[in-house]
């Protein structure tokens, strides 16, 4: 009977005793999800309590910005949620990443923490003057926080993007659905993840991070940020119509718009992108490298504004192929021709295909490629091809 | 420096704490229950009674069963599962009757020797009083009618015998007694004794008069008798509508009935020591293993208690292991299902007084299977089952995963969901255990509360139940409308358990499960599973494992576990039963 009491003893501690183990109920967290990281820029907020005295020894490097979820209170019908802001932005300048972070706790109640973390914004001053590996080692390294988040670049004040969104909207989510809308339109560069930027920045290879402007109360995705892999540093920025050739180079698009004009009439043609793909070929003779871009596409008519002639006669359909084709060509070779000319760099994947296919001749260039690949000719083929006219075969004239 | 380093690799004071808590749950569970063992060993004489040293549930022969066969002193003998024969083999010795009136009466007595519910009645026949017995089977015969029709006329017979002194030939016997004797219009003639047991068994009366050597088969098919209603506990949309009574009788007479096989044994016990009641252990001679069907006599004849009151009290006082939440005999009111579970080599007990029928052994995916997945077609049986194994799992985990996926991994749930979830829970003042246990607990109360009601009442208490409660509850922001949905489905699921009492066990043990997610999140209700596994590879029913077909492993019968494959596909028994004929 005694030893029965004891065991039952034991089990009552085993409940009462462990109850809740490093449990932290979910109503009492802020779930950050979107980070904004600039060079230091101190906010009214952080002035004010400087001026009042809370401040402790650091330098001032970076400012981050937080944005966490305000809930909108209990059930039940929501009156007029839409109208406020659900989330909040809070802001901390210092030289530690993580020290500022901790530093927030001195300012909420609830702890912040990064299991729904969604986004990243750099801003273009901080990623200009610091390795991004630098910026991102205390989000790579932390537990919670996924490696699928998204890195985007800034041009201009990162935390404006996060401060902008439609109403009702969070904005790091925005960020994250517009890489949805890569399906319609080729203006938008493949999600690049944290996990994803690892392995280049370690390898010291370029690559590109989507860049994301704000203007009045919207974000707006708007070219590209190129990274160097030498320094792991921003060196430039490619506008909307070189990433639309980056993406037709890469192949790396899944649907969106062909604009052009008809060379005759000057009417305009567009032409829906239903499928693309590309090839990059490198040849080599003695030490001369060159590389043939081979790019495919299949879509349909859009607009057809030109008057006069049918438009499901083939010859009619060859020659707008064509018109598609050289407009295609030449945003391709825009594009190219700042990475070569201006920037560089490459980052459209040259250097990996002549490694791939001349893998001799790619150890002997790969120190200074992007050097060297300043000099290298790029040629094109494209091939367009219009599969459908859609509904109507008349023009609209 | 050396031993900085070894005590640097002790684990911290927390970790230790958590390993100690972790070794002693299961450690104390084993102990308690090997204690309660003992215990239960000492004062009870459960032991010796199993090695038929002290007295037990006997079998109705040799104790004092108040009905026909022990006005007989013929030996009557049970087999015994070595030498059992069947009844085949006994008529190629002797194919016909004899027109001895002993010898015959022996030998049908023989071969009917398992089954108690084969009545004889010994009579004179009128004036020259010729013996006779009458042969029939309690419940299945009309027995008004046969003492109306039958036995008054045989021994009131005067006139036909008028001016005899001797018994005459047979043939001129037997067209008196169907001309001018037996009041009964449907009557054959049989020298076959295996025929005529085959006549008694599917409900004809036999009667037996010396000197001839063929029988009587008259045609007395049972009366009015209260037809079992449909079974309450176990509905079914398709099967039969026919549910057992509280009439011994009448559920052998079911069983017969629903399966008409010479193979069936029923032997018969009484239980109880003050009072008696008549129990039958019925199983397929050619079927069930003989070893189970020993182990299940041996441990009828332990029950020593003054009044077996229902089904239950043999369930619990027979099987292996008291200690379990899961119930290692299944219980039923169908006796389709007891005739299906008798035909994979099962046994089964039927106890006078109480319509349900016990069946053993029972295997975990038994609890899970209802006959309905049989009478549909394959794809849909196999669906429901599906279906039904997804509930359990459910009914088991589904507030202990929101318990611990709320506090403490946030970052496991989907981030839109993440956003509602901290917004309908605002306000709330309870931490979530607190919150599932208010909801879990009253959901209960209400399902006890339910069943307590007269019929009419009870769906109004569901709507004051799961609409007022739970809606006022949320509005009140005691709890989250997300814990109301959690509760909600995990209820329904638990109520889709074909077995009321497997569903029981999975809400007693969802409780458990709760207090360990509370205290280690998803590594605790990792662990609660283990620690359930465990004790279910452990756990037998009658020396069968609980969990056969998951472990130990048999694909040959996983035929029939998650997916029901079509019946042309079944054609062996369950091998875990290790049946005496594998094929069907």
């Amino acid at each position: 009977m005694k030893r029965a009491g004891v065991i039952m003893m034991l089990l009552a501690a085993c409940v009462l005793l462990s109850a809740c183990w490093s449990s932290t109920p979910i109503e009492d967290l802020n779930l950050i999800v979107g980070i904004a990281l600039d060079s230091a820029d101190e906010t009214e907020v952080e002035a004010g309590f400087e001026r009042e005295g809370g401040n402790y020894p650091k330098e001032d490097k970076i400012s981050c910005t937080y944005q966490f979820m305000i809930p909108q209170g209990a059930a039940g019908p929501q009156k007029g949620s839409s109208q406020t802001r659900n989330f909040n932005n809070i802001t901390e300048t210092g030289d530690s990443i993580f020290e500022a972070i901790r530093e927030l706790l001195l300012r909420t109640n609830r702890p912040l923490n990064g299991y729904h973390l969604k986004t990243v914004v750099i801003g273009e001053q901080l990623a200009r003057s610091m390795n991004i590996s630098e910026l991102i080692g205390f989000y790579t390294r932390d537990n919670n926080i996924r490696p699928n988040v998204l890195l985007l670049v800034s041009r201009g004040r990162a935390r404006d993007v996060l401060n902008n969104a439609l109403p009702g909207q969070i904005p790091a989510f925005v960020l994250e659905g517009i890489f949805n809308n890569r399906d319609r339109n080729t203006k938008i560069w493949e999600p690049v993840s944290m996990a994803m930027v690892v392995g280049p920045l370690y390898g010291k290879t370029s690559f590109l991070l989507q860049n994301v402007n704000s203007a009045g109360k919207e974000p707006k995705f708007a070219g590209a940020g190129v990274i160097k892999g030498k320094t792991g540093k921003l060196i430039g920025f490619l506008d909307e119509s070189e990433l639309e050739g980056m993406v037709w180079v890469t192949g790396k698009g899944k649907g969106g718009v062909l604009k052009t004009y008809d060379p005759d009439r000057d009417k305009l043609l567009t032409y829906e992108i239903k499928s693309m793909s590309s090839k990059i070929k490198a040849k080599v003779e003695g030490d001369d490298i060159s590389f043939v871009v081979n790019i495919k596409s299949s879509g349909r008519y859009a607009e057809v504004l030109a008057s006069g002639g049918k438009k499901l006669d083939k010859a009619w359909v060859e020659k707008d192929e064509k018109t598609l084709q050289k407009q295609v060509e030449k945003l391709a070779q825009s594009t190219v021709d700042k990475m070569q000319h201006e920037l560089h760099v490459d980052v459209a994947g040259f250097g990996k295909s002549l490694h791939i296919q001349f893998p001799s001749v790619w150890r002997k260039v790969k120190e200074d490629w992007d050097e060297t690949f300043s000099e290298i000719p790029v040629t094109y083929e494209v091939n367009i091809d219009i599969e459908e006219y859609g509904a109507s075969g008349i023009t609209a004239d | 420096m050396v031993w900085k380093t070894i005590a640097g690799l002790f684990p911290s004071w927390s970790m230790l704490f958590q390993g100690f808590i972790i070794f002693i749950v299961p450690v104390a569970l084993t102990r308690t229950m090997t204690w309660i063992g003992a215990k239960e060993g000492k004062v009870s004489t459960r032991g010796l009674r199993a090695e038929g040293t002290k007295g037990g549930g006997v079998p109705s022969a040799a104790g004092s069963g108040g009905n026909v066969q022990k006005s007989n002193p013929a030996p009557r003998k049970i087999k015994e599962g070595g030498d059992s024969v069947s009844v085949a083999d006994h008529v190629s010795a002797s194919m016909t009757y004899t027109g001895q009136f002993q010898e015959d009466l022996q030998k049908f007595k023989e071969m009917s020797a398992d089954m108690a519910d084969v009545n004889v009645r010994e009579l004179r026949i009128g004036a020259l009083q010729i013996k006779a017995a009458l042969l029939f089977v309690d419940g299945l015969t009309d027995k008004d009618g046969m003492d109306r029709n039958i036995l008054k006329p045989l021994m009131n017979a005067m006139r036909p015998f008028e001016g005899m002194t001797t018994a005459p030939e047979a043939n001129v016997l037997k067209n008196i007694i169907i001309h001018q004797v037996i009041l009964v219009s449907e009557i054959e003639f049989t020298a076959n004794p295996l025929m005529s047991l085959q006549k008694v068994l599917f409900g004809s009366a036999v009667l037996l008069v010396e000197g001839m050597t063929e029988v009587f088969v008259m045609g007395t098919p049972k009366g009015r008798t209260r037809i079992g209603e449909e079974p309450v506990s176990e509905a079914l949309l398709r099967g039969p509508r026919i549910g057992f009574t509280e009439t011994l009788s009448d559920n052998t007479a079911m069983l017969r009935r629903n399966g008409q096989n010479t193979e069936l044994a029923m032997i018969s016990f009484t239980v109880g020591k003050r009072i008696q009641k008549e129990m039958v252990l019925t199983y397929i001679k050619d079927i069930a293993n003989e070893e189970l069907v020993e182990e299940v006599k041996r441990r009828i004849r332990t029950i020593d208690i003054d009044d077996v009151k229902e089904s239950g009290y043999v369930e619990q006082l027979i099987e292996d292991n008291y200690l379990s939440p899961f119930q290692q005999i299944q219980n039923t009111e169908r006796p389709d299902r007891v005739m299906a579970a008798l035909l994979e080599g099962r046994v089964a007990i039927l106890l006078d007084g109480t319509p349900f029928a016990l069946i053993m052994p029972v295997t975990f995916a038994m609890l899970l299977q209802s006959p309905e997945d049989y009478y549909d077609r394959w794809i849909a049986g196999s669906l429901l089952r599906v279906l039904r194994f997804l509930a359990a799992t459910i009914s088991l985990f589904g507030p202990a995963l929101y318990i611990s996926f709320l506090s403490f991994h946030p970052g496991l749930i989907p981030t839109k969901l993440v956003i509602s979830i901290i917004n309908s829970r605002q306000g709330v003042p309870f931490p979530s255990l607190i919150e599932a246990l208010i909801m879990e607990v009253s959901i209960e109360i209400l399902r006890e509360a339910g069943l307590r009601l007269p019929k009419p009442i009870g769906p109004a208490m569901g709507i004051v139940g799961g609409l007022i409660i739970g809606q006022a509850a949320v509005e009140a922001g005691i709890v989250s409308p997300i814990l109301v949905i959690v509760v909600a489905v995990t209820a329904i699921s638990s109520f889709s358990m074909p077995m009321y009492s497997a569903g029981i066990t999975l809400r007693m043990l969802r409780f458990v499960a709760m207090f360990f997610a509370a205290t280690f999140g998803l590594y605790g209700v990792i662990l609660f599973f283990l620690l359930l596994s465990s004790h279910l590879i452990k756990l037998k029913s009658f020396g069968v494992p609980y969990l056969s077909m998951a472990a130990p492993y048999r694909i040959r019968d996983w035929k029939d576990f998650i997916i029901r494959m079509p019946l042309q596909f079944m054609k062996r028994r369950p091998e875990l039963l290790k049946p005496k004929e594998p094929r069907r």
